[in-house]
């Protein structure tokens, strides 16, 4: 690859940076919250990985015209290789978005803003022992 | 303008099952609201203004057009703006991104919790 594709390709980064940083973070919170939510850490953790990629093939291809027009490709070529392109991160970003609806609402008890007193029903079972005991 | 958007219309394919992904995720907020107040919240905001910039980002092409054969911007105007619209999008997506992860996150109760030590399903052990 030429390097004067690159300032082409750094732009793209710079732009797609702060979210590569906020997806690897979310990553790493996945991890280590998966011993507590681990259906939820897995599916956030693929969707944000695939965003990842997604994002980086973003970057990649940024300037696949020019690219393909200095290495002579016909037009119709450089043509099925964006639309490729265009498939395959539409298709990345939709499993993600989709991945990660199911994280954010998916395995969630109901928000309540007044706590519910906490029962001990080992004391109750324990209860129901003796009396079948006694009876 | 108006024509211009046309012929850029079957690009917006591309687009479309994503935001339609986006739309299904409002109803599902907006249906979950009463069980997750804060949690809708944020991913409601979130998708709209992910809607809302994947849209100006699409139309930023034509505008592109529009701005140097309409408004006779010249070339270097042009690209301020477009450099500023990229900025202002990248922004508005991070703040986007923060409130999903947080969504996903957030507000979660431990489902799983470990056993008091000694007791093993109500039973003493």
């Amino acid at each position: 690859m030429s390097s004067n594709y690159l300032p082409v390709i750094l732009q793209s980064l710079a732009y797609a940076l702060p979210a590569l940083i906020v997806f690897l973070v979310a990553v790493v919170i996945g991890m280590l919250r998966a011993k507590n939510h681990r259906q939820v850490s897995a599916l956030a953790g693929i969707a944000f990985l695939l965003l990842i990629v997604n994002t980086l093939i973003g970057v990649l291809t940024s300037n696949i015209f020019m690219i393909l027009q200095d290495q002579n490709f016909e037009i119709s070529t450089i043509a099925m290789i964006s639309l490729v392109i265009a498939i395959l991160k539409t298709l990345f970003a939709l499993i993600a978005w989709i991945l990660l609806l199911i994280a954010i609402f998916g395995w969630r008890k109901q928000q309540q803003d007044t706590p519910q007193p906490v029962v001990d029903t080992s004391i109750m079972e324990e209860a129901r022992n003796i009396t079948g005991q006694l009876s | 303008m108006g024509t211009l958007l046309l012929a850029y219309i079957p690009t917006l394919a591309f687009q479309l099952p994503v935001l339609i992904v986006f739309l299904v995720g409002i109803v599902l907020a907006i249906v979950r609201w009463k069980k997750h107040p804060k949690v809708s919240l944020l991913v409601v905001v979130a998708l709209v203004l992910f809607g809302f910039t994947t849209l100006a980002n699409w139309a930023s092409s034509p505008m592109i057009y529009v701005l140097s054969d309409q408004f006779g911007y010249d070339t270097e105007t042009i690209g301020i703006v477009l450099t500023a619209t990229s900025v202002l999008s990248t922004l508005i997506n991070l703040l986007c991104w923060i409130f999903i992860v947080l969504a996903v996150y957030g507000w979660r109760k431990k489902l799983n919790p470990s056993p008091e030590p000694g007791f093993n399903g109500g039973q003493h052990v």
